[in-house]
């Protein structure tokens, strides 16, 4: 077999050092990333927070009849925060709002929009 | 490729598939810059993601000063040189064993055997190289990066990027001279 010239060397040298490595990353990356991305910037509708709002109220109507004995407890405790349903209501809507509002800031900030 | 302006203007319209072909785009080279600075090669892929959501973000901020690739490049630097800063530094590997032979027989065998030998070889050699050496040959020789490019990517000086470059081919050329000599005997 021939000896190699410095030439040669030098052209065999190159040659290999364009190659790309042989590891790669997974042939569905790219996917991964998108999805990724998409999980992260997606915008919770105002339909799923009101959603939350219902179950949330829900949840603490069954935790109160469940710990703290029946309907006719439950409706008296209804009657003393009567008078204060506007609050209440304006309050839990104002959380909703804050919440709704800091997603679309949120989404604005991000390159997509 | 792809026209990088148009490609950005629809990601910065949503277009989220449109991420997806920069993201294929780009792989390559942001899987090549981790993986030459991160020793960890379970971490590479978590890392890389990193890369490409630290772009999209920033991407609104992106003015095409600079090439698209040449920004990309610098984020997945950057990105890998905090990895290594939390998950400790590359080991410095010592002086290489004696590549595998791949192949042995076929209508030329020696000269094949020799070919791919030398393939792997250096491949080897490459990898167990410092980091900063072997970042500097693949930004170089596979991404076709400039010295200027290079230097804007790593925040290394002109000097010290070609110093490297010269360092390291000089360092292949020897032992892939030895190499092949012992090859041949």
């Amino acid at each position: 077999m021939k000896d190699f010239t410095e030439e040669e060397i030098e052209r065999l040298l190159f040659h290999e050092l364009q190659k790309q490595p042989p590891v790669t990353l997974s042939p569905e990356f790219s996917e991964k990333v998108v999805t990724r991305l998409s999980r992260k910037t997606r915008p919770a509708s105002m339909g799923m927070y009101f959603l939350l709002l219902l179950l949330g109220l829900a949840g603490v109507a069954a935790a109160y009849l469940y710990f703290f004995g029946n309907m006719q407890q439950l409706t008296e405790s209804v009657a003393v925060l009567l008078p204060y349903k506007w609050v209440i209501l304006f309050t839990l809507l104002f959380l909703v709002l804050i919440q709704y509002f800091d997603q679309q800031l949120i989404r604005r900030k991000m390159p997509l929009g | 490729m792809f026209n990088e302006k148009d490609l950005v203007s629809k990601i910065l319209a949503g277009d989220l598939h449109a991420f997806g072909r920069l993201v294929t785009g780009y792989e390559k080279l942001v899987f090549n810059i981790v993986n030459r600075v991160i020793d960890h090669p379970e971490d590479v892929e978590d890392v890389c993601q990193e890369v490409f959501i630290k772009v999209y973000k920033g991407l609104r901020g992106f003015a095409f000063q600079s090439k698209l690739s040449t920004w990309i490049a610098s984020i997945a630097h950057r990105t890998a040189l905090n990895e290594l800063k939390k998950n400790g530094r590359k080991v410095w590997m010592a002086p290489m064993e004696e590549p595998v032979h791949l192949l042995s027989g076929g209508d030329d065998p020696e000269k094949t055997v020799i070919r791919k030998d030398v393939s792997l070889y250096i491949q080897q050699l490459i990898d167990q190289m410092p980091s900063q050496y072997s970042l500097v040959i693949t930004l170089f020789h596979i991404h076709e990066f400039s010295y200027q490019e290079i230097e804007e990517i790593t925040g290394m000086p002109l000097g010290t990027v070609k110093g490297y470059l010269f360092r390291a081919r000089k360092l292949l050329k020897e032992k892939l001279e030895c190499f092949l000599k012992k090859e041949t005997i």
